[in-house]
């Protein structure tokens, strides 16, 4: 029992140390962008497929559309910063470019709580949505 | 030999897998993640998937439950 409790205490520790202290700043950096890329394709493929579905109006339809297209635009920056650093370049200041992207983001996220919070709308169906209706 | 098996070594076991499986996920990530992966994809590319995702949708839900 005595040396499960080692063997057991000795793995913890390398998992700790494995997580915590091997990261260099140009791979949190990469991990912050993967992370903002993924939220806010989702949060967009979230609104889109229900505004497809006929459960949310054109405005927060529009609202996504624009929220992505500033993200695209952002998150095209910070990855040509971090491309830029990582091909040799001194480290660049990603602060502004990394508040960007995660606050753009974060919207698009919070956008897409929203709309599945609330209920179907009965009488805004967009029009031409045939698909919506089945 | 016993058929026994020690129910503190198949614990053991079965942490010690687990671990080695989170420490290669780990490492895996640490290796780099390739700046391509972080390029955000396109509008047009979005919305198709979306659409594609709701044909299946409405499919799934033309296909009778019990065929």
């Amino acid at each position: 029992m005595r040396w499960t409790v080692l063997i057991v205490g000795v793995l913890v520790a390398a998992l700790i140390l494995v997580a915590g202290c091997g990261q260099t700043p140009l791979q949190q950096a990469k991990v912050v962008g993967l992370t903002a890329k993924q939220t806010a394709e989702t949060a967009y493929l979230t609104v889109r497929i229900e505004w497809e579905l006929g459960h949310v109006d054109d405005a927060a339809m529009n609202k996504a559309r624009s929220l992505y297209a500033r993200f695209e635009m952002a998150q095209k920056a910070y990855v040509a910063a971090i491309e830029l650093w990582e091909s040799g370049a001194p480290e660049p200041d990603l602060q502004t470019l990394r508040q960007d992207v995660t606050v753009l983001a974060a919207a698009l996220h919070a956008l897409a709580l929203d709309v599945k919070a609330e209920p179907p709308p009965a009488t805004t169906q967009p029009a031409g949505k045939e698909v919506a209706r089945v | 030999m016993s058929d026994q098996v020690d129910p503190t070594s198949l614990v053991l076991t079965m942490f010690m897998v687990a671990f080695l499986r989170l420490v290669d996920a780990m490492l895996a990530l640490q290796a780099g993640i390739p700046i391509d992966k972080l390029r955000p994809r396109p509008l047009a590319e979005l919305d198709e998937e979306a659409r594609q995702y709701v044909e299946q949708i409405i499919a799934a839900r033309k296909e009778p439950l019990n065929p």
